[in-house]
């Protein structure tokens, strides 16, 4: 009854939101990688980085890497053909085990929250 | 004809056109040079992107919105272009 | 007035992010990296182009079909890329020599078609942080 409650009212404002969240996040990427361009030397750390998966269906698979790759310095390459790992190409890593901790906390949980 | 009254309009148009044209000498010149084939797909897209540009401006410029179905057609295109450029370098090499 | 205003900063905004992309494409060092720019600045740029258009016109039609080219822009970039990015990677192009770390390395069989999960499988993680609580 709840969650049948919470998918009619919240779903709408959850999805605004979820697109705003996108549109703010694609203009700091953008900003951040024109910084980047702009200034002469490359001060970049580019490396292909794993990062395992909660989510399971092909949907909220294909969101996650389609708002990973609009997002700041990072681009999604590949998932594993067991769909358990997405592998993600980065531009900025200075410590990995904190980008991957964010990519699960930040993205993938507002993936979750809409699509779930 | 266009440039008899230059309005702000207009002259913000002309301004982007002149922007754009230089990205495109960019982007050809990496299509021309890039060391290997997903190079070019690469720039053969951002060149579509700036054509997309192109025509948004065109539209605003000639007052003619009937120009921006060519933009639906020019998005489409290139990301079959992209799509099937992928696809044959992958049935084509492994 | 101040719509012509908004238009204006809107085309030229929009042609600037389309030069930097433009720019990146040329400069970075290697396809990966050249990726970055051409798909985020590129698209961000054919969106603010098309926002003054729709801001331009104001009509409902027009409003409605900018909003059909943005929704298509913003679905296919990232799918296009992803498609090359995989097919580059396949391909063996070289990565660039500051690159700091590949997780991918020799996870491919092109032979089985078959990419594997590796170290970073959720289900093998869970059983190594068990078979840790034991010992």
């Amino acid at each position: 009854m709840i969650k049948i409650f919470r998918n009619i009212f919240m779903k709408p404002f959850l999805i605004v939101w979820f697109v705003l969240f996108y549109l703010k996040e694609l203009f700091l990427a953008n900003l951040r990688v024109a910084h980047d361009i702009l200034t002469p030397r490359h001060r970049m750390k580019p490396g292909i980085i794993a990062i395992p998966l909660d989510i399971k269906s092909d949907l909220e698979i294909m969101a996650l890497s389609n708002l990973i790759t609009m997002t700041p310095g990072t681009l999604s390459l590949d998932v594993s053909t067991d769909r358990r790992v997405l592998y993600i190409h980065a531009m900025y890593i200075d410590d990995i085990e904190g980008l991957r901790r964010k990519i699960k906390d930040e993205l993938e949980k507002k993936v979750m929250e809409v699509f779930g | 004809m266009i440039l008899q009254e230059l309005t702000l309009i207009k002259g913000a148009v002309l301004s982007a056109f002149f922007i754009l044209i230089i990205s495109l000498f960019l982007a050809f010149s990496r299509l021309v040079r890039g060391p290997v084939l997903p190079d070019r797909i690469v720039a053969l897209d951002l060149i579509v992107s700036l054509a997309v540009g192109l025509i948004a401006g065109y539209t605003i410029l000639t007052e003619q919105s009937i120009f921006l179905n060519t933009a639906v057609v020019l998005a489409l295109i290139a990301f079959l272009g992209t799509v099937a450029f992928a696809l044959y370098l992958e049935r084509r090499w492994l | 007035m101040i719509r012509e205003w908004i238009c204006a900063i809107l085309l030229v905004s929009g042609a600037l992010f389309m030069f930097v992309a433009a720019l990146g494409v040329v400069r970075f060092p290697d396809l990966f990296t050249r990726m970055h720019t051409a798909t985020k600045s590129a698209s961000f740029g054919s969106v603010l182009m098309l926002c003054a258009v729709a801001v331009y016109f104001g009509n409902a039609w027009v409003i409605f079909e900018t909003i059909l080219v943005i929704f298509f822009i913003f679905l296919t970039t990232p799918v296009g890329a992803h498609m090359i990015g995989r097919v580059a990677y396949l391909l063996g192009t070289p990565l660039w020599e500051g690159t700091v770390i590949d997780e991918l390395q020799d996870r491919y069989h092109i032979r089985k078609r078959v990419l594997e999960s590796g170290p970073h499988d959720p289900a093998t993680q869970a059983e190594n942080k068990s078979k840790m609580d034991t010992t």
